[in-house]
């Protein structure tokens, strides 16, 4: 065992300058044979609860700490004990929230438990003469100066101790470290100051290495492990951690909760059934043995702030979310497994998912922490990691390439590959077929890749909010996202596994779209539907909707997967919604054709029997995430806690070593029952279909329900319904595409008009208004003002009179003009003239106030009449619209190359299905695409085009791809031939041939 | 008397100038560009290469993909001063009014010649046909009644010809070209009126003057006289101010700045030894970067008194450099500018101090090296990161 510990680590917690992850740093360590090992990354705790795992893992001692250091002070402070750690975290939250923030004075305010290593003697002298010497060290650092220091150190009494400073496990890591200083400074590599590095030597050196450096003051080596004894101390923060509640009057929780249950329950069924009574009564049993009835409760009253709000995830498999209203599909009814969320085996806290419209979530947040104290809650934090396309442009910055250079190459990286490796990228990928990568190039990308995935930053999570009792920094430095929201230092998983309850609330735009749609409904045809007590699952013209697979737009399932399915299986009732909702993940394709060719009445036999039993609906496919744990507990004997953990571990990121353990499991217990091992690998691998993202049913119910609702708007109010989907922005598909598919409804699609327009899309009868938020570079609070002054006074008379009522930028004038919102105000001028005039009124009376005393004389300030202009050719004007609001709503784009595909032969999409299995060439513009992988690991691309007849999905499979995928993109139409493919009744292209039109 | 305007312009000028040199280059696809380093944009190219689509401002890389047998050559700017100033000597003799604009083009006042060499359009070919034979160059000549109509006639009629119009017909010619053959319509300008739906010269000229103020203010009557083919400018000899200056483009971009400042001591050396050269001392200097993406930036800066020493002259061009450089990119070239430049006066030996009069007995023995040496020659040590 070595005489010397580590107790000054950095990893790449420590943003941006730590140069290894933990895992690369404990493995070291432990290389080293070292009992103990200190992360202490700057001013946070980061990777706390990762470090811990890990370092079990290789079976070292975890000593928590952090480096805290402003501009000019810096301290090392290590945990003696949990109130050591609180400490450190209350000084962390200092140091990110108060400006005015002093290193000693905080470490004064909370002492206890600490042990501070610092190098700065006004720190050192401040903190030994009030606190004592006891915990107080100086740090010394080899190849720093020394000699001041020990003399300090005599002078004053105090010991010190050898720390390695380290910030990178490996000398050669250093490039790594300073690239990442580099980057944080926004410099390049020699205009980097001295003092943002560390020194060189800074490196995971070896104890016998340290020993050696230290030769002439060996205690400064004994006390590195005087003090890792004193810091060894078991890490918990005390299991669940969520604020206390209770009723009105002081009624306890689990009464109160009672009550509001039974309550609830008489709203839901009227008369409540016996076997709801059981159910509730069963979970009530485990709610109050585990204590969770503050939870629930606490979730109710947020969820009573909004009208509309989709509970989801797997609470709503929770009788009592459905009673308080939490959630919204009955149970009971569709047979939801109430384990999946809550049971008395599992460790870790119920966890609920509500979602809310979009728009009025940060309203129900900031409710949140006014009712529970803003100090009680914070929000969960995402790490933001270098993903491979940031990763090549912050570095190609540093080495100081332009930015068109950067372009070059970087913007052919989408973000949402995982690469991860962007040299192999770049190097195999037909996409980068014609890109040269001189140097410096193959540095970049080589060092893309050294630092892919490291985190930088830290974001807010999209929902999620931690609500303890006392204060928040108790438990977790709190630190300030720029938008001015409370985060707490760790992301989602380390919150979890710490022990912290969160609650999730969402935004949700699907919910604003319904809420809008029913808003424009009972304004222009006097119909209100009652939000709460409409339930349309019934409805025969919304299933035969959804059947039809007619889905864009509709929530959760309008992507081209999706609208396939539904499509192929021809069903549109409630409860094979929620399968097919489910079903749809990445890597289950197999899974999906086999499910459909047995729904649509095909032979099969079982995998093995206990399958079919288990799930009889979907023919024995496993969909939903219980699934794996019920196949688990029936067929290799796990038990509920167990069968539960796999099912998590599926769907976690670091997880291989775990997975290894489960599938051993899995095999032994499986195989001890009888079951041959061929079929076990064949239900293995349909397990392993859950990786990545998959779902429970009573999340996919939750939403398919929501799915229903929107559905029955589109088949019952498709003009009111497409404006929402427009306005609300952020569907599947882009503006441009719901536009075609609203004229495939029949709809017809009116231009911008000042007078007619609102900001957003509005719809009617048989019509949709394109909204004045289509034309582009016109900023919100121009069109504010716009309508304001349009509702205030009365329609816009002319442009003049536009002109003296709204005072804007003249260039969004002259954006509005081209967009055609002048022509029906101003039909004795032309669109130059009108620009014309917004011109020389801007030349001539730049500012002028609109008060009324100067509308007399208004005329003058008019300018003169135009001259005589030429009004714009039709190329122009279709152009025109094109920049204004990107993309052409008078026509379709394809209409524009009529002749040139006059002399192809082309055959209309809608007529595909006539051509099953011929050869076809096809005029397509894109509409979405979406990249996959094969078997065999190579790209391949599902892409949707669409002629002026119907939409059609191609497929291009690895060849195709690689030979076409660069030619492909949102502004131009092309030529496709391929053979038509039919598979269930739906036809598809296979393409073989991409040409430019 | 009726003024007479003529503008001369060489075809097509750095790459020609180069083919004088080189007869095989002739009928060549030919450019300009940095060869060494490796995202270099063209700087010219010859009418081959720009049948081929490779203009003036595009990747080297790219210019080579559309044409596989592409000659490229280096910039050469002491060979273009040369051969600009062997046409302005040819040019001299037909007229005494010349003002030289760029590399290979001019202005030639013609009024009143017309008994020596004839009508302006015989005196044109005549330079035509001299340039040619004297210089084995080729030129397109745009003659007028002014500065602005015999630019745009040149320009109508390249890569090699004349055109001649007449007095009175100036708006006539103007009318049917697209307006950007107007000097000064610009990128932005050519936006504002292409939103106004006008292209052509004859829709701007048909556009009443107070209209045109109301729009463009002052510039509207510039506007209004251009469209119509009216320019009073006079053709204007240079009258420079005496600069001294040296400039360096990178063999590759860097922004590395050891190099840079090296580059930079190797301009303050060579402009230095000039001032020498010529006893002049300077009180003021400019310095300009350009990087990679072609953004410029400029900085002056007036030294504490006149020197003609570098090792007074470079810690104030370090200054503005270290102004200057604010971006991460890479730099392309460095450019220092010596100015206010006055006759040397010997510094009174009271306020010079042994040092310095070391310093400068050590800069006269590096001039006469490379004197005799070349400029290569000697080097201090500190420059050597260029190599």
């Amino acid at each position: 065992m070595s005489k010397f510990v580590h107790l000054h680590v950095h990893s790449y917690y420590s943003f941006c300058r730590g140069a290894n992850s933990v895992e690369e740093i404990c493995a070291a360590a432990a290389a080293y044979r070292m009992p103990y090992l200190a992360l202490t990354d700057t001013n946070g705790v980061y990777g706390l609860i990762h470090f811990l795992q890990v370092a079990k893992e290789h079976n070292l001692v975890p000593l928590v700490g952090a480096e805290v250091s402003t501009a000019n002070e810096r301290a090392v402070l290590l945990c003696k004990s949990q109130r050591g750690y609180t400490n450190l975290s209350r000084i962390l939250t200092a140091r990110h929230l108060q400006p005015d923030f002093r290193l000693a004075q905080a470490i004064l305010q909370h002492p206890q438990d600490l042990v501070v290593l610092s190098d700065q003697p006004s720190i050192l002298h401040r903190l030994a003469s009030e606190l004592g010497s006891g915990d107080i060290y100086v740090e010394l650092q080899p190849g720093r100066p020394r000699r001041g220091l020990l003399d300090f150190a005599r002078e004053h009494g105090l010991k010190f101790v050898a720390t390695a400073g380290v910030h990178f496990v490996a000398p050669s890591d250093y490039a790594v470290h300073r690239l990442l200083r580099a980057i944080a400074n926004n410099a390049t590599f020699d205009r980097l100051p001295e003092r943002e590095l560390a020194p060189k030597g800074a490196f995971l050196r070896s104890p016998e290495a340290m020993c050696e450096a230290f030769s002439g003051t060996p205690e400064a080596v004994t006390n590195t492990l005087r003090i890792a004894e004193q810091c060894a101390f078991d890490f918990s923060l005390g299991g669940f951690i969520f604020v206390p509640y209770s009723g009105p009057h002081g009624e306890p929780a689990f009464e109160y909760l009672r009550r509001l249950c039974y309550e609830g329950a008489k709203w839901r069924y009227g008369e409540i059934p016996e076997a709801v009574r059981q159910r509730l009564e069963y979970e009530l049993a485990i709610i109050r043995d585990k204590g969770f009835a503050p939870y629930f409760l606490v979730v109710h009253e947020i969820v009573k702030q909004a009208p509309r709000t989709c509970g989801r995830g797997s609470a709503a498999a929770s009788l009592v979310s459905y009673c308080l209203g939490i959630t919204h599909v009955d149970p009971v009814r569709y047979d939801l497994f109430f384990e999946r969320f809550l049971n008395r085996g599992r460790k870790d806290p119920p966890d609920i998912d509500v979602d809310f419209p979009w728009d009025e979530r940060d309203d129900v947040l900031e409710w949140t922490f006014a009712r529970f104290g803003r100090e009680s809650t914070a929000m969960i934090s995402n790490h933001v990691t270098f993903k491979a396309r940031a990763a090549v442009r912050e570095i190609a910055k540093v080495y100081g390439l332009p930015d068109a250079e950067i372009d070059r190459i970087s913007k052919r990286i989408s973000g949402y590959w995982d690469a991860d490796s962007v040299t192999t990228l770049v190097r195999t990928h037909p996409a980068f077929r014609d890109v040269d990568t001189p140097p410096p190039w193959p540095d970049i990308l080589r060092l893309a890749d050294r630092i892919h995935g490291f985190p930088r930053n830290l974001s807010v999570h999209p929902g999620g909010v931690v609500i303890v009792p006392g204060k928040v920094e108790d438990y977790v430095p709190v630190e300030m996202a720029p938008k001015g929201v409370r985060i707490i230092q760790w992301e989602k998983d380390q919150a979890e596994d710490a022990g912290l309850v969160k609650i999730d609330l969402l935004g949700n735009r699907s919910l604003a779209v319904i809420r809008d749609a029913l808003r424009a409904i009972e304004q222009h045809r006097g119909i209100r539907i009652d939000y709460a007590k409409w339930n349309p699952l019934e409805d025969p013209k919304t299933q035969e909707l959804i059947a039809r697979g007619d889905t864009m737009g509709v929530f959760y399932v309008e992507s081209p997967a999706m609208r396939l399915l539904q499509r192929k299986t021809r069903t549109g009732d409630f409860e094979h919604l929620v399968i097919h909702s489910s079903i749809i993940r990445p890597a289950a394709n197999a899974y999906i054709r086999e499910y459909v060719r047995r729904l649509r009445g095909g032979k099969y036999e079982p995998l093995h029997p206990v399958l079919d039993k288990i799930m009889p609906d979907t023919f024995g496919i496993m969909v939903y995430q219980e699934d794996v744990s019920r196949v688990a507990m029936e067929l290799a004997g796990f038990d509920a806690v167990e069968a539960d953990e796999l099912r998590k571990i599926l769907s976690k990121k670091h997880r291989q070593k775990q997975l290894e353990d489960y599938r051993e499991k899995f095999y032994q217990g499986a195989l001890a029952r009888c079951v041959e091992k061929e079929t076990l690998d064949k239900i293995w691998d349909m397990i392993l279909s859950f990786s990545g993202y998959s779902f429970c049913k009573p999340h996919s119910a939750s939403y398919a329900q929501v799915s229903y609702k929107s559905a029955y708007l589109r088949a019952h109010f498709p003009a009111e319904f497409m404006a929402a989907v427009i306005s609300n922005q952020g569907g599947y598909y882009s503006t441009f595409a719901y536009i075609s598919e609203a004229k495939r409804m029949g709809l017809r699609i009116l231009p911008p008009d000042i007078n007619e327009s609102e900001i957003e899309y509005v719809g009617c009868d048989d019509w949709l208004r394109v909204g004045l938020m289509q034309v582009k570079d016109v900023k919100r609070e121009s069109l504010q003002l716009i309508i304001e002054e349009r509702r205030r006074h009365g329609p816009y008379l002319s442009l003049r009179d536009f002109l003296r009522r709204v005072r804007i930028d003249p260039s969004e004038v002259r954006q509005l003009i081209k967009a055609g919102a002048f022509d029906r105000v101003e039909p004795s001028l032309n669109r130059p003239q009108m620009i014309w005039m917004v011109n020389t009124r801007a030349s001539i009376a730049p500012v002028k106030a609109a008060s009324t005393a100067s509308d007399l004389f208004a005329d003058e300030f008019d300018g003169p009449v135009p001259p005589p202009l030429p009004e714009y050719d039709e190329r122009t004007r279709l152009r025109l619209e094109l920049e204004t609001l990107g993309f052409l709503i008078s026509r379709h784009p394809l209409e524009l190359y009529r002749d040139r595909l006059r002399r192809k032969r082309t055959i209309p999409a809608r007529d595909l299905e006539k051509y099953v299995g011929q050869r076809v060439q096809v005029a397509g513009w894109l509409i979405t695409r979406k990249l996959a992988k094969t078997k065999e690991e190579e790209l391949m691309e599902f892409v949707s085009f669409e002629d002026t007849t119907a939409l059609y999905d191609a497929t291009f499979f690895p060849d195709a791809y690689n030979r076409f995928c660069y030619m492909l993109s949102y502004t131009r139409p092309y030529l496709l031939t391929g053979k038509v493919e039919e598979e269930f009744g739906v036809a598809t292209l296979t393409v073989e041939k991409v040409e430019f039109l | 008397m009726e003024r007479s305007v003529m503008y001369v312009d060489i075809t097509a000028f750095a790459v020609s100038v180069e083919a004088v040199r080189e007869p095989r280059l002739r009928g060549r696809p030919v450019v300009v560009a940095l060869q060494k380093a490796n995202r270099s944009l063209v700087y010219a190219s010859s009418y081959e290469a720009r049948r081929a689509g490779i203009h003036r401002g595009m990747p080297l890389q790219e210019a080579r993909r559309l044409c596989r047998d592409l000659i490229v050559l280096p910039p050469n700017p002491s060979l273009y001063a040369h051969a600009t100033q062997a046409m302005l000597d040819l040019l001299s003799g037909f007229s005494p009014i010349i003002e030289p604009v760029r590399y290979g083009h001019a202005y030639l006042d013609m009024t009143g010649t017309r008994r020596l060499f004839g009508s302006p359009a015989d005196a044109g070919a005549k330079i035509q046909r001299e340039i040619r034979e004297r210089l084995n160059l080729e030129a397109t000549v745009g003659v007028a009644t002014n500065k602005l109509v015999s630019k745009v006639a040149s320009d109508v009629v390249k890569p090699t010809g004349l055109q001649d119009v007449r007095p009175g017909d100036e708006e006539r010619f103007l009318s049917p070209l697209p307006v950007h053959y107007l000097p000064g319509v610009g990128k932005a300008t050519l936006q504002q009126l292409a939103e106004l739906n006008i292209h052509y010269i004859r829709e701007l000229a048909r556009i009443p003057l107070t209209h045109l103020t109301q729009l463009f203010g002052q510039r509207g009557t510039q506007l209004h006289q251009w469209a119509h083919g009216i320019d009073p400018r006079p053709v204007q000899p240079p009258r420079r101010e005496p600069c001294i200056e040296e400039r360096e483009t990178l063999p590759e971009d860097t922004n590395e700045i050891p190099v840079l400042r090296a580059v930079l001591f190797r301009l303050a050396e060579r402009a230095c030894r000039r001032l020498r050269q010529e006893h002049l001392m300077a009180q003021r200097l400019s310095l300009e970067l350009r990087y990679s993406d072609g953004v410029e930036t400029k900085g002056e800066m007036r030294l504490a008194f006149a020197s003609q020493f570098e090792h007074e002259i470079y810690p104030a061009a370090e200054e503005a450099f270290a102004h200057l450089l604010t971006r991460r990119v890479r730099v392309r070239s460095l450019r220092l500018g010596l100015k206010e430049l006055k006759p040397m006066v010997r510094q009174l030996c009271l306020f010079s101090s042994p040092e310095d009069e070391r310093r400068e007995r050590l800069l006269s023995a590096l001039d006469r090296i490379r004197d005799r040496f070349g400029e290569d020659a000697i080097h201090y040590a500190h420059t050597l990161a260029l190599n």
